[in-house]
């Protein structure tokens, strides 16, 4: 008798990918129902067939239980993601339900193919509890797997774990389920605070990272507000040899006093510089470790100014195209157990790496240069050799070549180098001139262009041999303020203080973004998350704290290893909330006035877009009007009786509309940025009907 | 050089006190009044401004602590907070004499 197993997949393209590696040897049946696609595989020489059919994400959510909009809500359910937040894939969603739970009639068994993770593992956990049933949960298998390739996948559905990873899925509910109880707790109570206070009703959304990561960027702000340089003067000094000019550097980096700067400059100017001696070393550079995550996200970064979201999402898409191993990992090692030889032999079939790819073959061993940092459930990020079947996107094609070429030089060899230091001296003076030859390039050959190593060879030089001082002077320099945050280095400090999850972290600073509560890719502070901060810190700091956070994220990674429980954590969750919503109650009418104000004032500064340029004190507004909902621009003085001024300006009804502070050198009229839905943003002046510069374009 | 702290500390605190109209709100920004006038980013700016004027004075010899705002504030890097609080100070007196 056939024994049939339902088969859950996270997405669409994975169940795909898996049904497909069952092919050409057995028989691989697409199937369209109500809109969704799943297959049918039946193994040909045994009596088994898989119904494969993928889930859209996760499809069920937390809602309270109660309907009232008060807190402190502890009461908590799950329920299809419709039923708790308006989706627009609702009608979707409520049809997959029923597929799966039609299609469970007919099955013996069910595996878990989603990712091996908290959150594929809990995708499934939820379809078969909430969806099938109790019964369907205790009836299933897991497929483990790190890449979607063929041959991955057929070893994880040949070696299936016996039951579900109860582990994760117990980390996986504990973590949304703090998560919610933070996130619509803190929120309702700075909302109805602010509603209480001043009978204004603006929700103010908070969360249970959010808070902690924002605090970081505060501390920066202030150490950039307050940031007074010290000054410092630098000798810069130059020699002839054999007709070209060395610099050379002073022994001190930094001469703190203007007055000894100039001493030496004095004591040295035209003299004869002896060469004491010349110092080789030589250095080996390590080659680089796998690419966990976070590594990837800021190497994409720095070199393509990827913000972390973007670069998972890219990395995500590649996973699907079997093109890489999972990205969401925190490894930084290949495992023993992955053919590295194999994955390079693939490689050198793409004209690309053909080249480099065949160079590595020649070796007898191909070890990675692993790293410290472990994930038990995915090893680092690697290709897994797989050509693309179409060409990918620009994005893709980068990200794509990084992981390729990280991983071509972590199995490389180090560099060598030897660098070179000529000290010269008169009297207690000391100058160097350095030089660099590099001696094997190694993993350099690897990544280019994505390193760079420069090389300055010595001239030909005699110790004891003497050298006029050609020119020497001192400049004044300052020190510099610590670094704004960009997203990938906010990304690192969350990581390092364990602030949320690999998978989380880039979705916490996008939310910030969204929320308003900082701006730019030099990451700056909103007056608005400035006021925020401030009430937080004043009447309930322990939300804002990153070490209770990194606590809780330390207790929850304990459940994934069995050492912690779900419900002490929820307990002690609830019990730490109670007491902050206490607090906020008991300060209500303080913390709503101050937040009160503080968006009032954010709102009025993203609503003013700039100087009016047809009167004296006008500014440029933008309004929405009460009765038709458009938005328009007209000056503050537009509803005046007296001295009224006439300007009223049309403007894109989507998007976000910003003022960059900057004028028309046409017109004089405001410039802002406009950033709509999907597109790239665009710059236009508030004029644009009218504008000379507009016009010129158009007619280009 | 203790000297010169106190004296530029007692100038400073008076104009600071000669200027401010409004007894509960930072002279620069509104705020609440932490100390001296200022509220709590200002006050914080004002004690670092005061701190690191021995350090600049032994880099540049014979620095008075008005050459030292003025230096200070016309660097681009200088922080945001200790420019509007230098500026205050050369605006409101408070590093005359010194």
């Amino acid at each position: 008798m056939t024994r049939v197993a339902l088969v859950i997949a996270e997405k669409p393209t994975a169940a795909k990918r898996i049904a497909e590696s069952f092919a050409p040897e057995n028989n691989v049946k697409e199937i369209k129902k109500n809109g969704h696609t799943y297959y049918e595989v039946t193994f040909s020489g045994s009596n088994l067939k898989y119904i494969i059919l993928p889930a859209l994400g996760h499809i069920f959510s937390l809602k309270q239980k109660t309907r009232s909009w008060t807190y402190p809500i502890f009461d908590t359910h799950w329920v299809p993601i419709y039923e708790a937040q308006k989706t627009k894939s609702a009608k979707k969603i409520r049809s997959l339900i029923t597929l799966f739970k039609e299609l469970s009639q007919q099955v013996d068994f069910f595996i878990s193919a989603c990712d091996y993770d908290i959150e594929g593992s809990l995708i499934a956990y939820l379809i078969l509890k909430e969806a099938i049933g109790e019964h369907a949960v205790n009836n299933a298998q897991r497929a483990k797997f790190s890449t979607l390739t063929k041959k991955d996948l057929r070893n994880a559905f040949a070696n299936l774990l016996p039951t579900l990873n109860f582990n994760l899925i117990e980390a996986g509910l504990t973590r949304h389920e703090v998560d919610w109880l933070f996130g619509i707790n803190l929120t309702r109570a700075l909302t109805l605070s602010i509603k209480n206070s001043t009978n204004n009703f603006k929700i103010l959304s908070t969360g249970r990272v959010q808070g902690p990561t924002l605090s970081f960027i505060v501390e920066r702000e202030k150490e950039i507000n307050t940031f007074i340089p010290t000054p410092f003067w630098n000798i810069k000094a130059q020699v002839i040899i054999s007709k070209k000019k060395y610099e050379l550097t002073y022994f001190k980096k930094k001469i703190s006093s203007e007055y000894e700067a100039s001493e030496i400059v004095n004591t040295c100017k035209g003299k004869n510089l002896k060469l004491r001696e010349i110092k080789e070393q030589k250095r080996n550079i390590s080659r680089p470790n796998p690419f966990n995550l976070s590594k990837l996200q800021s190497e994409a970064y720095r070199l393509f100014g990827f913000t972390p979201s973007r670069t998972l999402r890219i990395a995500e898409s590649l996973y699907l195209s079997a093109l890489i191993s999972y990205p969401r990992t925190s490894s930084e090692k290949i495992p023993v157990s992955i053919d590295i030889r194999s994955i390079v032999k693939d490689l050198s079939n793409q004209p690309p790496y053909a080249d480099l790819a065949s160079k590595l073959l020649s070796k007898k061993e191909l070890l990675p240069n692993n790293g410290s940092k472990d994930d038990p459930a995915h090893p680092a990020i690697h290709p897994t050799g797989t050509s693309p079947e179409k060409e990918l996107r620009s994005d893709e094609r980068k990200v794509y070549d990084l992981i390729v070429k990280n991983f071509l030089a972590t199995i490389s060899e180090d560099a060598a180098i030897k660098t070179y230091k000529a000290i010269f001296e008169y009297k207690s003076h000391i100058f160097y001139l350095t030089g660099r030859e590099i001696l094997n390039l190694g993993w350099i050959e690897f990544y280019k262009p994505y390193y760079k190593l420069d090389v300055q060879m010595l001239p030909s030089l005699e110790v004891g041999q003497e050298i006029p001082l050609h020119d020497i002077a001192y400049s004044e320099s300052f020190t510099s303020p610590p670094p704004r945050y960009n997203p990938a280095s906010l990304l690192k400090v969350m990581e390092k203080n364990e602030l949320g999850t690999k998978a989380t972290r880039a979705g916490i600073i996008d939310t910030l973004y969204k929320r308003g509560y900082i701006r730019n890719n030099r990451i700056e502070i909103t007056p608005l998350a400035s006021s925020v901060i401030k009430v937080l810190e004043t009447y309930c700091p322990e939300i804002l704290s990153p070490e209770l956070t990194r606590q809780l994220e330390q207790k929850m990674n304990e459940i994934e290893n069995g050492k912690n429980s779900r419900e002490k954590i929820i307990m002690e969750t609830k019990n730490f909330l109670t007491a902050v919503l206490n607090k906020i109650k008991r300060n209500e009418n303080e913390i709503g006035t101050a937040l009160y104000s503080a968006l009032e004032k954010y709102y009025g500064l993203q609503r003013d877009l700039g100087k009016c340029p047809n009167c004296s004190d006008g500014r440029l507004i933008l309004i929405k009007s009460k009765k038709t909902g458009k938005r328009y621009v007209a000056c503050s003085n537009y509803f005046k009786e007296e001295n009224r001024c006439e300007t009223i300006l049309p403007i894109s009804q989507k998007g976000t509309i910003i003022s960059t502070g900057k004028t028309c050198t046409y017109c004089g009229y405001p410039v802002v940025k406009i950033m709509l839905p999907g597109k790239r943003p665009f710059r236009s002046c508030l004029n644009w009907i009218n504008c000379e510069s507009n016009k010129r374009n158009r007619k280009k | 050089m203790n000297l010169i702290r106190e004296i530029v500390k007692s100038k400073v605190v008076t104009a600071i006190a000669k200027s401010n109209n409004n007894k509960n709100s930072c002279v620069i920004c509104g705020l609440p009044i932490k100390k001296d006038n200022f509220c709590e980013h200002h006050y914080s700016a004002y004690i670092k401004l005061k701190e690191k004027y021995n350090e600049w004075a032994k880099a540049y010899l014979n620095l008075s602590f008005e050459k030292y705002i003025k230096k200070v504030i016309s660097i681009e890097t200088t922080g945001k907070w200790i420019k509007e609080v230098g500026e205050y100070l050369l605006k409101s007196g408070g590093v005359d004499e010194n």
